[in-house]
């Protein structure tokens, strides 16, 4: 047990918890700027702060939630299942939760799709490709001989 | 009051709840258009202002008791925008409760009224 190394490590998470707070801290300011804007009202610095602390905090209980459905579901991934599980307590919240999870599935799809198009067509391409260079080789060969 | 009708009503003086979040998505039409497909949600979320994928898959990290456990790339997406929902309701619930009260600045104490419904709500 070296108490050196528990110093060192317990300074690099404080550090990374600072960090993250920092991140955290300048979007909900964003936020709240777009906020104010929208509805031509301020906002002081300490409510910008209480905000962000806020959220960190909640942060807090919504990653412990998500890993015990997924592990509920005996699954290590957590998915957008476990996401929807979390935003039960209100409809509203609920219905723009599932109605952004549709959208996303949709998006995957279409995705897929493209990528399907682009693979058949470099296949294509490809049997073209070698079609050329064997007519060259051939007509090389002749040239040389 | 409350987001739906089933939550009850409480006594704060002069509290107007948003009804539903809907109205989030309104903002975001009056901003130009974004990109579409797949990349409409992530880049969306860059141009309009959010909380990026690194940064939500980061802070999930910090708190799980798992070093096994990870997070698929549609629930960061999800996840992302939930936060800035929750954001956008305690900047919204703290600004109405500040009009509620005729204040042009909203400040930490409207933020403290609007916290407990906020709470129940997520």
């Amino acid at each position: 047990m070296e108490p050196e190394g528990e110093r060192e490590r317990e300074r690099e998470r404080l550090l990374h918890t600072q960090r993250l707070k920092a991140a955290v801290h300048y979007t909900v300011g964003c936020l709240c700027q777009e906020v104010a804007e929208d509805k031509g009202i301020q906002f002081s610095k300490q409510t910008i702060a209480a905000i962000s602390e806020i959220t960190f905090r909640q942060c807090e209980n919504f990653a412990k939630d998500l890993e015990m459905f997924a592990r509920h579901g005996k699954r290590t991934v957590i998915n957008s299942e476990d996401v929807k599980l979390l935003a039960r307590r209100s409809n509203s919240l609920l219905r723009y939760i599932t109605q952004k999870s549709e959208e996303l599935a949709l998006n995957n799809l279409e995705q897929k799709e493209r990528k399907k198009k682009k693979s058949s067509a470099a296949k294509g391409r490809r049997t073209s490709d070698e079609q050329v260079e064997a007519a060259m080789a051939e007509s090389e060969d002749s040239n040389m001989a | 009051m409350g987001l739906s009708p089933e939550t009850p009503a409480t006594h704060v003086r002069g509290r107007v709840p948003l009804r539903d979040y809907s109205s989030h998505d309104a903002a975001r039409s009056r901003r130009p258009a974004p990109p579409r497909g797949r990349r409409r949600m992530e880049k969306r979320a860059e141009s309009a202002s959010g909380f990026r994928k690194e940064t939500v898959n980061k802070i999930l990290h910090l708190h799980f008791k798992d070093d096994k456990t990870r997070v698929s790339s549609d629930a960061l997406l999800l996840m992302a925008e939930m936060l800035n929902v929750f954001v956008r309701e305690a900047a919204a619930r703290g600004a109405r409760q500040a009009q509620a009260e005729d204040l042009d600045r909203v400040d930490i104490e409207h933020v403290e009224k609007v916290l407990p419904q906020l709470l129940l709500d997520f």
